[in-house]
């Protein structure tokens, strides 16, 4: 008893402690950028359409590579100043003296009826080789798929997991009420996906893409569905109290979610194989956003069993449970990092919330947001570098990203409302 | 219920009256106009309306009709907190007196909060609100298959500002009736 009283006041004590300093490390980025020089498209058009297309093309693939943190593409100051353009037969020499280690060079073609032709060749600067060319042949409105998927060869081969062809699941009240709608990782190509007139929330993408569970209230009720987003069909998964905060597991078979159904938000397992459903969590507590971690085999969550909410990790039988956070009173929202030891997550200060950054492996938190409005729903990109969020900073709710640092902050959406974005996944092994 | 009936028959009427006497003035004849004395004599009888009441059965009466009318009352809770107010406990047992008034109504409790708390623990917490006023309504002896309950959070508020007021507003409990 003494033992445990002593314990309890030096928790006390060290929280008191931690509360007063606010960390602001910079974390050093994952690799190295790859310097690469892209010169400008060489474009063969034949209509204003084509033309168009060609600029937008060039355009997006340019955007995937600046904003991607894994390349560094060469300035155009820099650019300009080697002077042999020979598509064929590029003077890598030339390239490699201002910098670039690689050189991309890209070309555009309208074809007969429209479509157009968009192929790329690569080169390392330094021994000289052609690395590898790609072709991708599609209709005019295909064509930020065709840039992003250029852009995913190219990340595959420096060994990163593709990013640009990955998607924002969010919840946007801009027709009037909250429905669910995707859009590409940078905002364009917005589709409402569900007419409910209900108000949906929460959704969270499967990791083969092609799903996303989600709660709607269409039947009044909070449900817990998964819409099979090519197939256009709903299945529902729970009812009963309230289901919210899903996440997939990495073979897509076994679905985390929490529910009301016991009387207070308990976290369940979902198995879509045999359809049953195992309570992993036993408290009188609210324990919600249930999340996998990278390998599978834990399980990261919030809980209010201290008072208020904060972070937990356990096993995925809901065995060693065992809190993360200990700064702050009101951590929730909690997002797992690829790469195991990041975690990020909400924390509620004076009423207002900003994102944080917990490092598993030192214990180090990292303020990524500041300010007086609400940072909510952060979720990281499938390769751990971007983080996608909401906030209210310019006065509606409205889907930002932003880089793992915090640097490059954007804002992908303008009408209405717009909360609760989910990152796709990425199934990928180096 | 026959009570109420009757006090409102009652409060009716005197209201009917009441509005009758607000009537008089135009009947007074402005100076110097040349009335025919006949009228002016006729008005020191005063008339009297005929008390017309007309039953408020709900029954009658679409869902919409109903809630429109606010038999029911919201109530408000603390910041973070799902607890009944003493200060609002009056006004859950006029709603508990109604229900067993109208004993065949069913209602909805939505329970919502403010926006200072994320979405998942706000639809927490509106449920817990909700539950506290079912549980609140139970003791009165209203019985449990007449109650339902959902949790919007914060995703409905009365007052869409940013500050105490808009807050203390949007802390609440909302009676849906869902069946008469």
């Amino acid at each position: 008893m003494y033992l445990m009283m002593r314990r309890f006041l030096f928790l006390v004590f060290a929280i008191g402690l931690l509360a007063q300093q606010e960390v602001t490390i910079r974390i050093k980025g994952g690799v190295p950028a790859i310097r690469i020089a892209v010169p400008d498209f060489i474009t063969k058009t034949y209509s204003n359409n084509g033309k168009s297309a060609a600029t937008e093309i060039e355009d997006t693939f340019k955007a995937d590579l600046s904003f991607s943190r894994v390349f560094d593409p060469l300035s155009p100051s820099l650019l300009s100043i080697v002077k042999d353009r020979n598509p064929e037969k590029p003077d890598l020499k030339a390239w490699e003296s201002v910098g670039a280690t690689v050189l991309f060079i890209g070309k555009v073609v309208e074809e007969p009826g429209g479509k157009l032709r968009f192929s790329g060749k690569l080169y390392d600067t330094r021994t000289g080789n052609f690395i590898f060319g790609k072709s991708y042949v599609g209709k005019a409105k295909f064509v930020r798929l065709m840039a992003h998927k250029m852009g995913d060869e190219l990340l595959k081969y420096f060994g990163q997991p593709p990013i640009f062809t990955s998607k924002i699941a969010f919840i946007s009240d801009r027709d009037g009420n909250r429905e669910l709608y995707i859009m590409d990782y940078d905002g364009a190509n917005q589709i409402r996906l569900t007419y409910t007139k209900a108000m949906e929330m929460l959704p969270a993408w499967s990791r083969d893409g092609e799903k996303i569970a989600y709660t709607s209230f269409r039947r009044g009720t909070p449900d817990l569905f998964v819409r099979y987003i090519y197939e256009g069909r709903d299945r529902l998964i729970a009812t009963g109290g309230s289901n919210i905060t899903p996440d997939f597991s990495l073979d897509d078979n076994l679905l985390l979610y929490s529910s009301s159904l016991p009387g207070n938000y308990e976290i369940y397992m979902y198995n879509f194989k045999n359809e049953q459903r195992r309570r992993i969590t036993f408290s009188p507590a609210s324990d919600l956003s249930p999340k996998w971690s990278p390998d599978g085999r834990q399980i990261l969550f919030s809980s209010d069993r201290s008072g208020y909410p904060q972070l937990y990790i356990m096993d995925r039988d809901g065995s060693d449970v065992r809190r993360i956070t200990f700064q702050g009173s009101y951590n929730a929202s909690p997002d797992w990092a690829p790469d195991g030891d990041r975690i990020i997550y909400v924390s509620r200060i004076e009423g207002k919330f900003n994102l944080y950054l917990l490092f598993l492996s030192t214990s180090e938190v990292i303020k990524l947001t500041s300010g007086l409005s609400m940072n909510e729903n952060p979720c990281f990109s499938p390769d751990g570098r971007h983080i996608v969020f909401s906030s209210n900073r310019s006065g509606k709710y409205q889907i930002y990203i932003m880089d793992y640092d915090g640097r490059n902050l954007r804002q992908l959406t303008q009408r209405g409302n717009n909360q609760m974005p989910s990152w796709s996944k990425i199934k990928y092994r180096r | 219920m026959k009570k109420l009936a009757i006090a409102f028959v009652t409060l009716s009427f005197l209201f009917t009256l009441g509005g009758c006497k607000k009537k008089e003035p135009v009947k007074v004849v402005a100076p110097g106009v040349q009335a025919p004395q006949k009228k002016t004599e006729e008005v020191k009888e005063k008339p009297i309306v005929k008390p017309q009441v007309q039953e408020e059965n709900i029954e009658n009466m679409s869902l919409e009709e109903i809630n429109r009318k606010g038999y029911l009352h919201r109530i408000h809770f603390d910041f973070d907190k799902y607890n009944i107010r003493e200060d609002q406990k009056p006004v859950l047992i006029r709603n508990a007196q109604w229900l067993k008034e109208h004993p065949t109504v069913k209602v909805l409790i939505e329970g919502h909060c403010d926006e200072r708390g994320t979405e998942e623990y706000n639809l927490a917490l509106g449920e817990k609100r909700a539950k506290a006023v079912r549980d609140f309504l139970i003791s009165m002896g209203i019985s449990p298959d007449r109650i339902k309950i959902v949790s919007y959070g914060k995703s409905r508020p009365l007052d869409p500002r940013h500050n105490e007021e808009a807050w203390a507003k949007n802390r609440r409990a909302e009676f849906v009736i869902i069946a008469r």
